[in-house]
């Protein structure tokens, strides 16, 4: 799947198609979503800010990304547009980086506590997608279906009973690297 | 599409010996690096430093600003300790031992009082051989490929090696030893009183070298620290103070008690105040990092007079006005105390992580995470460091 994003990526980015506006002008994407993969489907939201100029569109991104752990990916987009018999598909990439929404927990059982700590990681993405222009050939309906991956480090500490300093701590570190089809629908202005 | 996720964790192996093994091995031995410091003990010129889980440092203090660690007695299972005449008094699991230290460098076992702290015993899940005693562990991490797990599901291989209780220092104003005020035992007169998770238990130490359990009260739940100054004992829990008297000094009495929101909370006091650092962690619940000033002039109507915020506040010691107080991660703090309701903070020492601390003769000892440091407060308004022991530094 990763191969074949990117195979996609580089087959737009190298085409020569037809350009679409000669002067950059300010656009948003703003999208939400479905993330599916091994684990449980889940819910995502994007909102991406840049200009466009012909047929290329590079943005600054922000979501929330629900998949596994809640976390708020940080991305650079990059878009072109492929126009085909009068229809506009476009070729995504994102990258930047994935931070957990929460940083830091706390919790306490039976005979023992622990503390999580949670640590940003990677985020990509690439897809495939279509946009249906309005007729101000500005706002448009995006629909975009990719591939995304999301990395997160969890510091697990742990401690028997304690009510005294110092506290031998355990420590586990659990590695999520979590691929996901991801299916977004969006508006563009 | 499949996730791949792991995990890193250690696995703890125990190493056994025989009771007999180990209780041959309780004796003085050559000096250990200090690695994991816990509760103090100050005896005459020596310190006695816990090194948790493991036995007890003894430190020549002849001269504090060039201290000597001059043994070590080995006490598996050992987080608390304290001191009476020449009997050193330490817990090695839950058992109780007394230690003749007349000769600091050639201590030697007088009596083992077995399972006097049940609860120090392993458990969740992990039955070792109880016919033997843990003495190390050996550790060896590895990593794991793990299901489509989502979050921490419990460490299946910590829970049974780490230790139930923890270092403390006591702060008994007791004559022959000084120790701090996260302690779990305390000696008053021919007593010593320790507190488990639920349970007070009274000891007759009249016969040092043979302590006898003369009772055992149930005091409530999390009991975390005790204190005594004069006929009362101050004890901490999660959920508040309890103050006992023991003028029948075998029969403690509650008289009175002082909530709070859930918390850990190391207790001093003096004739009108009780002062109580609240704080969490991740073993202590509640959102609570403050430290409560408490008017016990009625002793049986304990009142709060104030409560200043603090960072992770741990440990406290006070000197007459002067009032010191670890506060975890932003180092140890010293304050006027002479008006309760209007502390001044006078200094502010912040690059330690400090857990407990002793003031006494105008030296200060403190336990942090990097080690034993020792201050001299005789101006009244700084605390200026005379020597530090440093954690794992080869002796």
């Amino acid at each position: 799947m990763k191969t074949t994003a990117i195979l996609l990526l580089v087959v737009a980015f190298s085409s020569t198609v037809v350009s679409a506006q000669d002067k950059a002008r300010y656009h948003a994407q703003n999208y939400v979503g479905l993330l599916e993969g091994e684990a449980r489907g889940a819910f995502q939201l994007q909102t991406i800010h840049g200009v466009q100029y012909r047929n290329w569109y590079g943005a600054g991104g922000i979501g929330l990304d629900y998949y596994m752990y809640r976390s708020i990916p940080v991305f650079f987009s990059l878009n072109r547009d492929i126009v085909l018999n009068k229809r506009t598909f476009f070729v995504s990439g994102d990258i930047g980086a994935n931070y957990p929404w929460v940083q830091e927990e706390s919790s306490m059982g039976w005979g023992g506590s622990s503390k999580q700590d949670f640590s940003p990681g990677l985020y990509w993405a690439g897809g495939l997608g279509y946009k249906a222009y309005f007729n101000n050939k500005s706002d448009a309906f995006l629909i975009n279906l990719g591939y995304s991956f999301k990395h997160l480090k969890e510091e697990n500490k742990s401690e028997g009973f304690c009510p005294g300093p110092p506290c031998t701590v355990y420590p586990t570190i659990y590695d999520y690297k979590l691929n996901r089809i991801s299916l977004r629908l969006g508006w563009q202005f | 599409m499949k996730d791949k996720l792991s995990k890193t964790y250690t696995i703890y192996t125990p190493v056994y010996k025989t009771k007999q093994e180990v209780l041959a091995s309780v004796k003085f031995a050559a000096p250990q690096t200090i690695s994991s410091p816990g509760k103090i003990y100050i005896y005459g010129k020596y310190i006695f430093l816990n090194e948790l889980n493991k036995g007890v440092h003894i430190i020549d203090n002849s001269n504090p600003s060039s201290p000597k660690v001059v043994g070590f007695v080995n006490i598996p299972g050992n987080v608390d300790i304290a001191v009476k005449g020449n009997m050193l008094y330490a817990d090695l699991y839950a058992d109780l031992l007394a230690i003749d230290i007349s000769d600091p460098l050639n201590t030697k076992l007088k009596k083992v009082l077995p399972k006097i702290f049940p609860e120090r015993s392993y458990g969740i899940g992990y039955s070792p051989d109880t016919t033997k005693i843990i003495v190390d562990w050996i550790q060896k991490d590895t990593t794991i490929v793990i299901g489509n797990e989502t979050g921490y599901s419990g460490c299946p291989t910590c829970s049974f090696a780490s230790p139930f209780y923890s270092a403390d220092k006591s702060s008994s104003a007791a004559p022959g030893g000084i120790g701090g005020s996260m302690a779990r035992f305390t000696i008053v007169n021919d007593y010593m009183y320790t507190v488990g998770q639920s349970d007070l238990s009274i000891l007759s130490i009249s016969n040092g070298a043979d302590p006898v359990v003369v009772g055992t009260q149930r005091i409530g739940m999390s009991i975390e620290t005790i204190y005594p100054f004069k006929d009362k004992l101050f004890i901490g829990s999660a959920a508040g103070m309890f103050i006992y008297n023991i003028s029948s000094p075998s029969a403690p009495a509650r008289e009175s008690e002082f909530s709070h929101a859930r918390a850990c909370d190391p207790v001093i006091s003096d004739d009108n105040y009780a002062f109580v650092t609240l704080r969490t962690g991740s073993w202590c619940a509640g959102t609570t990092n403050t430290l409560d000033v408490i008017d016990i002039a009625n002793i049986s109507s304990p009142r709060l007079v104030k409560t200043y915020q603090l960072k992770n506040p741990h440990g406290l010691s006070k000197d007459g006005n002067l009032l010191f107080i670890c506060d975890g991660t932003d180092g140890l703090k010293l304050y006027n105390a002479a008006n309760v309701s209007d502390l001044k903070l006078l200094d502010h020492i912040k690059e330690l992580e400090t857990y407990d601390v002793i003031a006494w003769n105008k030296l200060l000892m403190v336990v942090s995470k990097t080690g034993l440091h020792q201050y001299d407060y005789s101006d009244g308004k700084t605390m200026r460091l005379l020597s530090t022991i440093q954690i794992n530094k080869k002796l």
